[in-house]
């Protein structure tokens, strides 16, 4: 069953831009555009996370925060509102996390998955086609037995699986887990795809997009 | 030591100085006075006394014939033993010519003092006594005999004594009352300036709203109105300064948030771009949200721009003629068919370029007001040197709390549609630093659903009709 995350938050923009992104991750998103209807959806649904922000009219996040707190629901505050002062505001109201705009969205995925994880402890195994990876031991396992990755070819699978049926392309790739963004050495990625494919043996999963990169294809 | 007990010790001092001195003086010449008088009365009592020692043994000397020496000394000293036992203050002593004393009531340690020297006074200090010794000649036929009388006058010094004892006594009284009373007059006359320090105290430890409140006619009254006057404009300053502080505060993070929020979703979306093969839809959803993301971050820019460049410079107003502006309005306004000016022609204290962004937004707010365009009008007032400006819309209007906020920057009544509209919640701002330029104030009618009258007063100059 998909988790279902509450976004609440007046801006357009920013609610499609993370009701977007943690969509394709494999989350279900609810959008209110104002606190009222914030709580309404929380009164009637049930969530497994509020994304909330703090600057909404009319009610304001703090407010919204009083209501949702006693439901036992996480929430991760959305701001623009960077001092320390209102994140301490912010964490002693009861919120987990905070998230300072502008944030990228590895940032928000990765926050999200965190607080998710401390709450549900099933989040920590995932689960994705043979295999099953353990993200706090970082371990794989596969029919029941333990496949050695390096760190590296640990970071790609799970960027491959977050990403899972999204075509990537290779110097992203290479940006993202080797956190380098002046030498593009997409030799380096071939090369760990290519390991992976043959300790996973996922040669068919893992797709070749010609032109482009890399594809990790879940047909569900 | 406190001021009060200063004054108490100056005065104290002062007055026993004083006091003493005057006490002294007294004391002194009021001895001298008496002892002069003792002294005379004491020469007049023996010269009559000689007088009457003469008369009566020379009488004596008649009626018994009395012709020896011997006799003529046992009666003198017959009549002096009388004298003595009627006057207990005086002894007497009689010697001859030889020096020799024959009689003698002078106790021993004064004898020396027994000359046959005429009218010689002395005076004496023996043990705590004062005496008094004068010698005369008493002749009776041919006899010459000298007799000395030794006068008592220690009640004289007694007298002196006893008026110093009573003078330290008083000055004693009177220091001791003087500093009673002292001491409650200085509490009272410096209790202002205690006053004066416990609320310059309070004021430095944070309660700007203390005044000391003393409504004396002296120099520490004035002292504290200047005092009060002082902390009055401290007050007003400080809070000024927070209230400055508090708008800066407020004006930053809405702009954190006014320009945090499009560059999120600009970031985002153009990560989302960059990072995967998307597919068509969100391709264009994305870059549709970054090129509008990316207008309103430009619009939010000169909007900043103009309000910014109304907060630096000195801004010199001058006489301009209204209808310039109107002109360029209706110019500025050509393609809308809703909006009608009914303006009087007239010289106005004011800027040409100020004035027409301040009436463009005033439109531009009542245009976004008239979701369906009703007219809106713009009208001027003529009235003593006055003229009135109103723009007037029959939109949607607003509520009595959301006019007290419209000028604070960034406040928009209802932010999806202002966005949708291309506003960031600057307008008014900028039209009331115009206005704070002007010297005059926005007025504000508006009724929900019916719409609003915004009017402003600009001063006429020279008017022409």
């Amino acid at each position: 069953m998909k988790m279902r995350i509450l976004i609440v938050e007046d801006e357009r923009a920013i609610a499609d831009l993370i009701n977007m992104n943690l969509t394709r991750v494999g989350f279900a998103c609810d959008w209110a555009h104002n606190g009222k209807q914030g709580a309404d959806y929380i009164e009637t649904n049930k969530y497994d996370l509020v994304l909330l922000d703090i600057m909404l009219p009319e009610i304001s996040g703090y407010e919204l925060m009083e209501y949702i707190r006693p439901m036992k629901i996480p929430v991760i505050f959305i701001t623009a509102k960077g001092s320390v002062k209102d994140k301490v505001k912010g964490l002693r109201m009861g919120a987990d996390d905070y998230l300072v705009k502008p944030f990228s969205i590895d940032e928000l995925i990765a926050r999200v998955e965190s607080v998710l994880r401390r709450y549900h402890k099933g989040m920590q195994v995932v689960h994705v086609l043979d295999i099953q990876i353990d993200t706090l031991s970082r371990t794989v396992m596969q029919n029941k037995k333990i496949i050695h990755l390096t760190h590296k070819e640990y970071d790609l699978l799970y960027y491959l699986v977050q990403n899972q049926n999204i075509a990537l392309y290779r110097e992203t790739i290479y940006e993202k887990i080797w956190e380098d963004s002046e030498y593009r050495e997409t030799r380096t990625v071939d090369l760990h795809i290519q390991r992976l494919r043959k300790k996973l043996n996922w040669n068919e999963y893992i797709k070749t997009i010609f032109k482009i990169g890399y594809m990790l294809e879940v047909k569900s | 030591m406190r001021f009060a007990e200063k004054i108490v010790w100056v005065c104290l001092i002062t007055i026993s100085i004083v006091f003493s001195l005057g006490s002294t003086i007294m004391i002194v010449r009021n001895h001298q006075h008496l002892l002069d008088t003792t002294i005379k009365q004491n020469i007049a009592f023996h010269e009559m006394s000689i007088y009457s020692l003469e008369s009566k043994v020379f009488q004596d000397y008649y009626r018994r014939d009395l012709s020896d020496e011997t006799q003529i000394q046992e009666r003198v000293r017959y009549y002096i033993k009388q004298f003595e036992t009627s006057i207990k203050s005086v002894t007497y002593a009689i010697s001859n010519t030889q020096d020799q004393v024959i009689y003698s009531y002078i106790p021993q340690e004064l004898q020396t003092y027994i000359t046959k020297q005429n009218d010689q006074v002395y005076h004496i200090v023996n043990k705590s006594k004062q005496f008094m010794i004068m010698t005369s000649q008493v002749k009776i036929g041919n006899t010459v005999l000298y007799l000395t009388g030794c006068y008592d006058i220690s009640p004289c010094f007694e007298e002196k004594n006893r008026q110093v004892i009573t003078f330290v006594m008083i000055d004693i009284t009177v220091i001791g009352i003087s500093y009673f009373i002292l001491r409650f007059l200085s509490r009272y006359l410096t209790q202002s300036i205690e006053k004066l320090n416990k609320t310059s105290q309070r004021i430095a430890s944070g309660h700007y709203g203390e005044r000391t409140q003393i409504q004396t006619q002296d120099e520490i009254g004035e002292l504290s109105q200047s005092f009060d006057e002082m902390a009055h404009m401290n007050e007003k300053r400080i809070e000024e300064l927070k209230a400055n502080l508090e708008q800066r505060e407020e004006f930053m993070g809405s702009f954190s948030h006014e320009v945090k929020t499009p560059m999120t979703a600009i970031l985002g979306f153009a990560e989302m771009l960059y990072t995967m093969d998307c597919d068509e839809e969100t391709r264009r959803k994305a870059a549709r949200y970054i090129y509008k993301e990316g207008k309103r971050l430009e619009n939010l820019s000169y909007t900043l721009m103009e309000l910014l460049s109304l907060g630096d410079k000195k801004i010199e107003l001058k006489t301009i003629c209204i209808d310039h502006v109107i002109q360029q309005l209706k110019e500025y306004y050509q393609n809308k068919d809703n909006i009608i000016f009914h303006t009087h022609s007239c010289q106005v204290y004011s800027h040409q370029e100020l004035l027409f962004t301040m009436m463009r937004n005033l439109i531009d707010n009542a245009l976004k007001a008239s979701l369906h365009n009703e007219d809106v009008i713009i009208e001027t007032l003529l009235k003593d040197k006055h003229l009135t400006v109103m723009i007037k819309d029959q939109g949607i209007g607003m509520s009595e709390e959301n006019i007290q906020k419209i000028t604070e920057p960034f406040f928009m009544i209802d932010k999806s549609r202002s966005r949708a509209q291309g506003g960031a919640g600057l307008g008014l701002s900028i039209v009331k630093r115009i206005c704070d330029v002007h010297q005059t104030q926005l007025n504000v009618e508006s009724q929900l659903g019916k719409g609003t009258i915004i009017s402003f007063v600009l001063e006429v100059q020279n008017n022409e009709e």
